[in-house]
């Protein structure tokens, strides 16, 4: 995300006209995964959108440090420039007089919901998606199973949030299973720590 | 005779006393908004703006859109209701100081057209770590203080919170 989202020059100027910046190192948090370490300036790898949940979380709060919006994993720069568009929104709508704030967190995330037709993944579904996959691809055509995984991801944000509405950013820090999960997916191949890795 | 000239000596050499600045207990709020509110046991909610803190009593007034009020000790509300408490006094502090000082003239003047003062904190490198060209603040602290705006509500900055495994300029 350093190398591709951040360095996007819109998300830059968004971030930097909209919002405050705040980052910590999750490292050592029992429920961050592992990770094969990059450097810097070296060229990012292909992800879809979520992947890494346990690693990366991009979070959105109030000056109070309530949390009204997150999105797990990794996010392209459209898709961060989307969540950071929806939590502007929801956080001027949070600042007006009438609003019922911890309802309007929960709504905003249920419309979310509801337009992306939420239901849990079925396993059976998508080891058939992934058949459809492969068939398509031996048809010359091109399917996306992935998409319902990637949705499944977006859904889980979503419903925390509507559990969750405006959860203090203390309270959270005892829990975040409650959001990502305890199991170490996806960067869970290598045991060893990054620094061993790389024999330094 | 000796001992009374040393007494007069130091008392006319001595800076004069300062006497500490009692500051009003009972700070009034006028442009707060109505907002959740809840215990720290989370059992229990309301709606209603925050009127007043009072310093002496450690406690907050708060009035709901019907016009009653409650009062509640700070050590009964929830982490984000005690944050949001603290912000306001800092705001209210904040906004009173300018109006005191003559070389924010223009700043008090917005402040009685109910405009938007943002305030410019300046913030030290220590506090930030820089990434393709943001600065990253790394006290959660620090960031809420940031994304407080001036004296009025609308200057406030939502927060971005980017948690990582892994240290941002380094290996990740």
């Amino acid at each position: 995300m350093r190398t591709v989202t951040f360095s996007d020059r819109n998300v830059r100027k968004s971030i930097d006209r909209n919002f405050v910046p705040f980052c910590s190192n999750i490292e050592g948090d029992p429920t961050a995964g592992e990770s094969i370490g990059h450097a810097p300036k070296e060229p990012a790898g292909d992800c879809i959108r979520g992947n890494g949940r346990q690693n990366v979380q991009t979070i959105f709060m109030t000056p109070d440090e309530e949390i009204f919006h997150v999105a797990t994993g990794f996010l392209s720069p459209q898709d961060m420039l989307q969540e950071m568009q929806f939590a502007e929104k929801l956080f001027q709508s949070l600042n007006r007089e009438d609003a019922n704030r911890h309802d309007l967190v929960r709504t905003s995330h249920q419309d979310v919901l509801s337009d992306l037709g939420a239901r849990d993944i079925d396993p059976g579904q998508f080891a058939a998606s992934m058949g459809d996959l492969l068939q398509s691809a031996q048809n010359g055509g091109m399917v996306n199973p992935f998409q319902q995984l990637t949705n499944q991801l977006i859904t889980d944000d979503q419903r925390f949030m509507v559990k969750r509405p405006l959860i203090h950013r203390t309270d959270f820090e005892r829990d975040p299973g409650e959001l990502v999960g305890r199991g170490k997916t996806f960067f869970s191949s290598s045991k060893s720590s990054n620094k061993n890795f790389f024999g330094r | 005779m000796k001992w009374m000239f040393v007494l007069m000596t130091v008392w006319l050499i001595a800076p004069p006393p300062v006497f500490a600045q009692v500051d009003d207990p009972v700070l009034e709020f006028t442009h707060t908004q109505p907002r959740g509110w809840a215990d720290s046991t989370g059992q229990h909610e309301m709606q209603g703006r925050l009127v007043a803190r009072n310093l002496a009593t450690k406690s907050v007034k708060l009035e709901r859109a019907d016009g009653s009020s409650l009062d509640v000790a700070l050590d009964k509300l929830g982490n984000s209701d005690r944050n949001y408490v603290a912000r306001q006094t800092a705001k209210l502090q904040r906004s009173s100081q300018r109006k005191k000082t003559p070389n924010h003239a223009s700043d008090g003047d917005a402040s009685r057209l109910g405009q938007a003062t943002p305030i410019k904190r300046e913030v030290t490198p220590a506090e930030t770590r820089r990434l393709s060209g943001i600065d990253w603040h790394t006290d959660p602290a620090l960031a809420s203080q940031a994304a407080t705006g001036g004296a009025v509500t609308s200057d406030d900055r939502p927060i971005i919170w980017f948690r990582v495994l892994g240290e941002l300029e380094g290996y990740m």
